[in-house]
C-alpha cells in the first residue's frame, strides 16, 4: 500500500505560526484528515482530497481554524510518500483488534493502530514496542513556515540609504512572491498583499527620495505606479464581489436574490480583470523592470555609507507625514468636498506605510532587553490605534463612494441588456444604502480627527520620534 | 447523517444481511459508517466477530446511563463501526416504556454522533413495537426486504398501516425483493407483479444464493468474498438506490 502524506498550509504559513498541523493521508482508495490543534491534541476527520478552503473541512474543525485561515487558499506546504505493509492483529475469535504498519520512505517506521473498542488488547503490544532498544521514537513533523520574504533587519544606526533599500528590495520580494498565486487566482489574498506592497514601495519611494541615488525614483517611480494601477481593476471587483453577500444581506429578504445576476456580472468582469493582470505580469517589462530595479538596489546596499542615519532620516519622514495629516485635516470643513477627505486618507497611509517599514525602529523594548530603548511599547500601539480608527473613518467614506459609483456604472450598463430591470432596482436600494454609510462617516470625521489631533496623541507621537513636530 | 433502516415485521426475510452489506458498501465509499445492531439475537454482531455484550448492558444505554460512544467496536473494515448487540435488548420495548418521549429516543440517542458518522445503518428485530416506532422516527430511509409470497402485499401494507402512517416522520420506503428463487413461478409473478402495486417496491432482486448464506462461515459481506456474484451486484445496485 502506497502512502502519501501532505500537510498544508494557508501561503503565509499562518496554522504552522499557530501551532496547529494540517495533514491530509491518502491510502489509495480512501483518505482521511489529520489536525494537531495547539494543544498537541490530534484529531482523525473524514476528507477524501486535501482541503483547499477552511469550508471543505467539517464545521466543527472549519469553526476551530476558520480564524487563522480567513479567506486564504490552503496549498501544500510539504508532501512524503512511503509504502506500508499492514499486519492485522487478531484476537482468538480472529477478530482484527489492532494493525501493525511497518513504512518504508521518509524513514522507516513502525506504527501500531489499536482499533477502537479494542485499545486495552493491543496494550501489550504497544508496551513491547515501546521497550524494543532497536526501535526509536518517531519524531513528527513539525510543519514551518513555508519560505516567504523576510523583513530585513535594519538598525537606527545604519546609513538611511542601506536601510530604505533593503526595505525597497523586501518588498520587491513580497511583490515577486505573490505574483504566482495571484495570477492563478488561488485567493484574493495574494494581489490584496502584492498590491499593499506596491503602495508601500510607492510611498517609500516618494518619502525616501532624498537618500536614494540621484535619479532613482524617476526612473523606477512611474514602473511602480504603473504596476499599482495593474491591480486597480482587479482588486476592485475582488472587494465588490466579497462585498455582495455583505450588501445584499442589507436588503429586504424578497430582494436580495435580485443581486445574483450583478454577482454573476461582476465575477465574468473580474475573470477578465485578472486575466489582463497576469499577462501584465509575466510580461517582459515587468521582468526587466524587477531585475534592474532588483539591482540598482543592491548596488545602493553595496554604496560606501553616508549621513544621514536610519533613525534620524526615518523621524523626519515620519514627521513630515505627521505634519501633512495635521495640516490638511484642519483644512476640512463641512463644506470640504470629497476629493479633500480622499487625499487627507492618501497622507494618513503614508504615514501609517512609514511607522511600518521602518517598525524595527519604532518598535521600543517591551521585555526591556536593551538598554537604548523605552521599556514602553504602549504610546506607540496607542498612536497607531488613533491613527488606524481616523484611516477606518476614511476608509469607510471614500470606499462607500466608490463602490456606489462602481455600482452606478454597472446599472447604466443596462444599455446593452446586460442586467435586468430587478437587479437594477436592487442596486438603486444599495446605492442608498452606501449613501447613508457615506453620510455617518463623514458625520463622524470632525470627532475622530480631533481626537486623532488632541494633545494626548501628540505627545505619544512626540515620544516614538524623540523630537517635537 | 443519514439513518438507514432495516426493517421487516416477518423474520428471516434478510434483514442482517441487508444491514451489513449497505452498512459496509457505505464505507467503502469513503462514508463514515455505524452499524447499530438492535437485535438481541445479535447477528449481525456475530457476523463482525464482536462479542454480543455491552458492558453495563445494551439498556443502559436506551436509558442514558451510559453514553453510546463508549460501546462503539471497530469492526474489520476501514470506516465501519459497529453498536453490538446485547441480550438485554429482548427487553428493549419495557426500557423505552420508561422513557419520555420513547418515540423520539433512537433519534435523540443518535445525535451526539452526527459529526463522527456519516451513515448509520440499524438492524431491526422483527416486531411491531415501540423499538420499531422509535426507528421510523429515527430513520431517513426504511428498507424493506421483501420475501416474494402471497402474503407480501399484505405484509407490506401492514407496515405502512400500523407502523409508517401512524408516525409524524416521513421516511423514505425503500422495498425490495430478497432470497428470491427465480426457479418458482410466484416469486416470478410477485417480483412482476408488487412493484405495480406500491410504488415504494423497487423491482431489485437479491436472489437466494449459497453465496449469502456463506456469511455466516465467511463472517464478512458478500462484496468482501465474493464481489462479482449477482447478490454482490445487487447490494450495490440497493445501496445506489437508498444513497440516492
Amino acid at each position: 500500500m502506497t502512502l502519501r502524506r501532505t500537510w498544508v498550509d494557508t501561503p503565509d504559513g499562518n496554522l504552522a505560526r499557530k501551532g496547529i498541523s494540517l495533514m491530509h493521508v491518502n491510502e489509495g482508495w480512501r483518505g482521511h484528515l489529520v489536525l494537531r490543534d495547539v494543544t498537541g491534541t490530534t484529531t482523525e476527520l473524514a476528507g477524501a482530497q486535501p482541503p483547499l478552503w477552511s469550508e471543505d473541512l467539517p464545521p466543527a474543525t472549519a469553526r476551530q481554524i476558520a480564524a487563522f485561515v480567513g479567506l486564504r487558499v490552503l496549498v501544500p506546504v510539504r508532501s512524503e510518500e512511503s509504502t506500508a505493509t499492514v499486519l492485522a492483529l487478531l484476537n482468538r475469535d480472529s477478530k482484527t483488534v489492532g494493525r501493525v504498519w511497518f513504512e518504508r520512505g521518509h524513514g522507516d517506521r513502525v506504527r501500531l493502530q489499536a482499533l477502537r473498542g479494542y485499545e486495552a488488547q493491543t496494550a501489550a503490544l504497544e508496551a513491547a514496542l515501546e521497550a524494543d532498544e532497536r526501535l526509536q521514537p518517531f519524531v513528527p513533523f513539525e510543519p514551518k513556515r513555508p519560505p516567504m520574504p523576510r523583513r530585513p533587519p535594519i538598525t537606527g544606526e545604519m546609513p538611511a540609504m542601506h536601510a530604505v533599500a533593503s526595505v525597497l528590495t523586501y518588498l520587491l520580494d513580497v511583490i515577486e512572491w505573490n505574483i504566482a498565486g495571484a495570477t492563478a487566482r488561488l485567493d484574493t489574498e495574494f494581489l490584496r498583499e502584492l498590491r499593499v506592497a506596491v503602495r508601500r514601495s510607492r510611498t517609500a519611494l516618494k518619502l525616501t527620495a532624498t537618500v536614494l541615488p540621484s535619479g532613482f525614483v524617476d526612473e523606477f517611480g512611474p514602473s511602480m505606479s504603473w504596476i499599482g494601477d495593474l491591480t486597480t481593476p482587479a482588486r476592485d471587483l475582488d472587494v465588490l464581489v466579497l462585498m455582495v453577500p455583505e450588501l445584499a444581506a442589507a436588503l429586504p429578504a424578497h430582494v436580495q436574490g435580485d443581486l445574483e445576476p450583478l454577482r454573476v456580472m461582476l465575477t465574468e468582469e473580474n475573470a477578465r480583470a485578472y486575466a489582463e493582470l497576469g499577462a501584465n505580469l509575466q510580461s517582459a517589462r515587468f521582468a526587466d523592470f524587477a531585475t534592474e530595479y532588483r539591482n540598482k538596489l543592491a548596488d545602493a546596499i553595496a554604496a560606501p555609507a553616508r549621513p544621514p542615519l536610519a533613525a534620524e532620516a526615518a523621524s523626519h519622514w515620519a514627521a513630515a507625514a505627521m505634519r501633512r495629516v495635521v495640516r490638511q485635516g484642519s483644512q476640512i470643513t463641512e463644506a470640504s468636498p470629497p476629493e479633500s477627505l480622499h487625499d487627507l486618507r492618501k497622507v494618513c497611509k503614508e504615514l501609517r506605510y512609514c511607522l511600518q517599514l521602518f517598525e524595527p525602529l519604532w518598535v521600543h523594548d517591551a521585555a526591556g532587553l536593551h538598554d537604548d530603548k523605552p521599556a514602553d511599547d504602549v504610546g506607540r500601539r496607542e498612536f497607531v490605534v488613533e491613527l488606524k480608527a481616523l484611516q477606518d473613518n476614511l476608509g469607510v467614506y471614500q470606499d462607500s463612494d466608490v463602490q456606489n459609483a462602481t455600482l452606478r456604472r454597472w446599472a447604466e450598463s443596462t444599455d446593452t441588456g446586460q442586467l435586468p430591470a430587478s437587479t437594477v432596482l436592487a442596486i438603486g436600494r444599495l446605492s442608498v444604502h452606501l449613501e447613508a454609510a457615506q453620510a455617518a462617516a463623514r458625520a463622524a470625521f470632525a470627532e475622530r480627527f480631533k481626537q486623532f489631533t488632541s494633545p494626548a496623541n501628540r505627545r505619544r507621537f512626540t515620544a516614538l520620534i524623540g523630537s517635537e513636530l | 447523517m443519514k439513518v438507514v433502516a432495516c426493517y421487516a415485521i416477518k423474520g428471516g426475510v434478510g434483514k442482517t444481511s441487508t444491514a451489513v452489506n449497505l452498512a459496509y458498501l457505505a464505507a467503502a465509499e469513503g462514508r463514515r459508517t455505524l452499524l447499530w445492531d438492535l437485535d438481541p439475537q445479535g447477528a449481525a454482531t456475530y457476523l463482525f466477530r464482536v462479542k454480543p455484550k455491552v458492558r453495563g448492558g445494551g439498556v443502559a444505554l436506551v436509558e442514558r446511563r451510559r453514553p453510546l460512544e463508549d460501546a462503539i467496536k471497530a469492526t474489520d473494515f476501514d470506516g465501519l463501526d459497529l453498536l453490538p448487540a446485547d441480550f438485554s435488548y429482548r427487553n428493549m420495548d419495557l426500557a423505552l416504556d420508561a422513557t419520555k418521549k420513547p418515540t423520539e429516543r433512537i433519534s435523540r440517542l443518535l445525535q451526539p454522533l452526527a459529526d463522527d458518522y456519516d451513515v448509520v445503518v440499524l438492524d431491526c428485530p422483527p416486531s411491531v413495537s415501540l423499538l420499531s416506532e422509535s426507528v421510523v422516527w429515527a430513520a431517513d430511509v426504511i428498507v424493506v426486504p421483501i420475501v416474494p409470497s402471497a402474503l407480501s402485499l399484505r405484509t407490506f401494507d401492514q407496515m405502512l398501516e400500523h407502523l409508517v402512517a401512524p408516525s409524524k416522520a416521513n421516511p423514505r420506503i425503500v422495498g425490495f425483493f430478497s432470497m428470491v428463487d427465480r426457479r418458482k413461478r410466484q416469486h416470478r409473478e410477485v417480483v412482476r407483479w408488487l412493484p405495480t402495486q406500491r410504488p415504494q417496491v423497487s423491482p431489485l432482486v437479491v436472489p437466494a444464493a449459497t453465496i449469502v448464506e456463506a456469511m455466516g462461515l465467511e463472517r464478512a459481506p458478500v462484496s468482501v468474498y465474493a464481489p462479482r456474484s449477482a447478490a454482490a451486484l445487487a447490494y450495490g445496485e440497493l445501496w445506489q438506490l437508498v444513497d440516492a
